[in-house]
């Protein structure tokens, strides 16, 4: 009886505490939540204009970084094409759609390798449709141009693999040219169009004092040395690698070119083809 | 206990109320002016905070970016990108906390017992018999409810807030707007989320407290506002969370042919950071 009562006494107090609670978040807030908890289904029946983005749990969608893969990314509609040059950053955490008004397949953050900065490719409406960093290589995204800092970089990259050059363009003129390496017939250096994801001192590397990783991925290599492959721009030590087909995937420039590259804002487009 | 549970409440209305007459206010805004704010206070129908806050009175674009929302006792929370344009405004806010910190302003005793309740979680029903009844809501709130969940995380100090919020997405553009609410989380747990009508009230008749989402304005001088989310406190005083509200459009110059649109300004050189990725070599 005396155990019953203690049990019970506890039991109630444990109820009446989970009860305050309740209390206290439906007054505070959260019946702002059980009320449109409660009412799903007229808004179902009624099949409103936005059920799909209200749905949107950013906690659930994947990040869109160097070391993800997202199957159900669109890809780039035009793998060689050159844009106006604009950039995008999000100061926030923001959901990227498949296409406009669709539901999100994944998220990207304000961070990377410094400030995430991607190039714009397409707009349509309130919509901008970005390069993403993660595989499959030509991953692109949907995101609401409001939402998202805009800014606009005068260059462009260009790496052509046959003549293994690099151009660094300035407002549609060419500034610098340099002789480079490229990948490898068996490690071949992705063609398409990509971005500078990132500027990074590696202290555990001692081939190039920065690297500048890109928004693409090795077609050949799933991982390499521990990382996803990631190919970039970065210098060598031993000059003699100019001109040949010799990397892993990177494309390996002179120190003058490292130099000049690492003045380009991120999210720069990078165009490499077979030329 | 649930006196206490009220008192708590009443501590934290009081709070408010107390932040509430502490400034001069600002006036309410209108004319063809676009602005748009993250969080604000009204008493006796003066602005006392309104920040952040960008407004455009000549139709060019005002930004800003990235900061948090000033102290108040009920909610924090991040801004986004927001803005202020010709007959438009939008803000993004996100990580939105309500209630954070709450256990630390309950009265002590009531904190001290959290650590011990962990064994005594397994003893709440799943269905718990003692929601107190709040005749407002349309159905009873042990069908909506895990307390035992809520419980455990409260004991386990996983829960750190009452109510957060992911994603929230306030736009008006000319005499229409949009409230969009992504990843809510209430009590630990995620709730799923419809379309926000307008006007959507929260506790109507409760004389006390109401709550609004999506408040919907249109003004005597042709302004729209768009509130995402409003509390009013017994009428005297309402915290208003992301607010944009659009001028009059202003006239514009008749065009003889589609201008180009302006490219964003420069965008700026890289800083390097320090890091680590094996990269292709």
């Amino acid at each position: 009886m005396g155990e019953s009562r203690t049990g019970s006494g506890f039991g109630s107090g444990v109820r009446a505490l989970a009860s305050g609670l309740v209390y206290l978040v439906v007054l505070a807030f959260g019946a702002t939540a059980v009320s449109l908890v409660v009412s799903p289904g007229d808004d179902a029946a009624a099949t409103d204009e936005r059920p799909a983005k209200n749905r949107v749990t950013l906690a659930s969608l994947k990040a869109a970084t160097t070391r993800t893969t997202l199957p159900r990314a669109p890809r780039d509609p035009d793998p060689q094409g050159v844009t106006d040059g604009e950039v995008v950053h999000p100061h926030s955490v923001l959901p990227l759609y498949a296409a406009p008004g669709r539901r999100p397949f994944a998220k990207v953050g304000p961070k990377q390798f410094g400030d995430t900065w991607l190039p714009v490719v397409e707009r349509r409406g309130g919509w901008s449709r970005v390069l993403l960093p993660s595989r499959p290589n030509g991953s692109t995204g949907w995101l609401r141009t409001k939402q998202v800092e805009r800014r606009t970089s005068p260059y462009l990259i260009r790496v052509h693999l046959g003549s293994r050059t690099l151009e660094l363009v300035d407002r549609g003129t060419t500034v610098g040219s340099w002789t480079v390496a490229v990948g490898a017939p068996g490690t071949p250096t992705p063609t398409g169009r990509t971005f500078l994801l990132g500027q990074l001192v590696d202290d555990s590397q001692s081939f190039s004092p920065v690297i500048l990783p890109l928004g693409s991925h090795s077609d050949t290599l799933d991982t390499y040395g521990g990382g996803p492959g990631t190919v970039a721009l970065h210098g060598w030590p031993d000059g003699s690698v100019f001109g040949q087909a010799v990397s892993h995937g990177c494309v390996r420039v002179p120190a003058d070119a490292l130099d000049a590259l690492s003045q380009v804002p991120l999210g720069t487009l990078v165009l490499v083809d077979e030329q | 206990m649930r006196r206490t549970a009220t008192a708590a409440l009443t501590g934290l209305v009081a709070t408010t109320a107390a932040v509430v007459l502490v400034s001069a206010g600002a006036s309410q805004a209108a004319g063809t002016k676009s602005y748009v704010y993250g969080l604000d206070i009204v008493a006796q129908g003066q602005s006392q905070v309104r920040q952040p806050y960008v407004e455009s009175t000549d139709g060019s674009e005002q930004t800003g970016v990235g900061s948090a929302l000033p102290e108040n006792p009920l909610l924090t929370g991040e801004v986004g990108l927001f803005r202020a344009g010709n007959d438009s405004a939008s803000m993004t806010l996100a990580d939105i906390s309500v209630g954070g910190g709450i256990v630390d302003q309950l009265p002590p005793e009531f904190a001290e017992g959290l650590a011990q309740l962990q064994p005594l979680c397994e003893q709440v029903p799943e269905t718990p018999a003692e929601i107190p009844e709040i005749p407002e809501l349309p159905i009873p709130l042990d069908e909506v409810l895990d307390v035992r969940t809520a419980c455990e995380s409260l004991a386990s100090g996983e829960l750190t807030d009452l109510l957060a919020v992911d994603l929230v997405e306030v736009a008006c553009e000319g005499d229409s707007g949009t409230v969009d609410i992504g990843g809510v989380t209430l009590l630990g747990l995620p709730v799923d989320v419809p379309a926000l009508e307008p006007d959507t009230a929260i506790l109507p008749e409760n004389p006390g407290l109401t709550i609004t989402a999506n408040r919907q304005t249109a003004h005597e001088d042709g302004s729209f506002t768009i509130d995402a989310l409003v509390v009013d406190l017994a009428g005297e005083a309402e915290v208003v969370l992301g607010s944009a509200t659009c001028g009059e459009p202003l006239p514009t110059e008749p065009a003889v042919e589609e201008p180009e649109p302006d490219l964003p300004p420069l965008a700026p050189a890289p800083e390097p950071v320090r890091g680590n990725l094996p990269v292709t070599g």
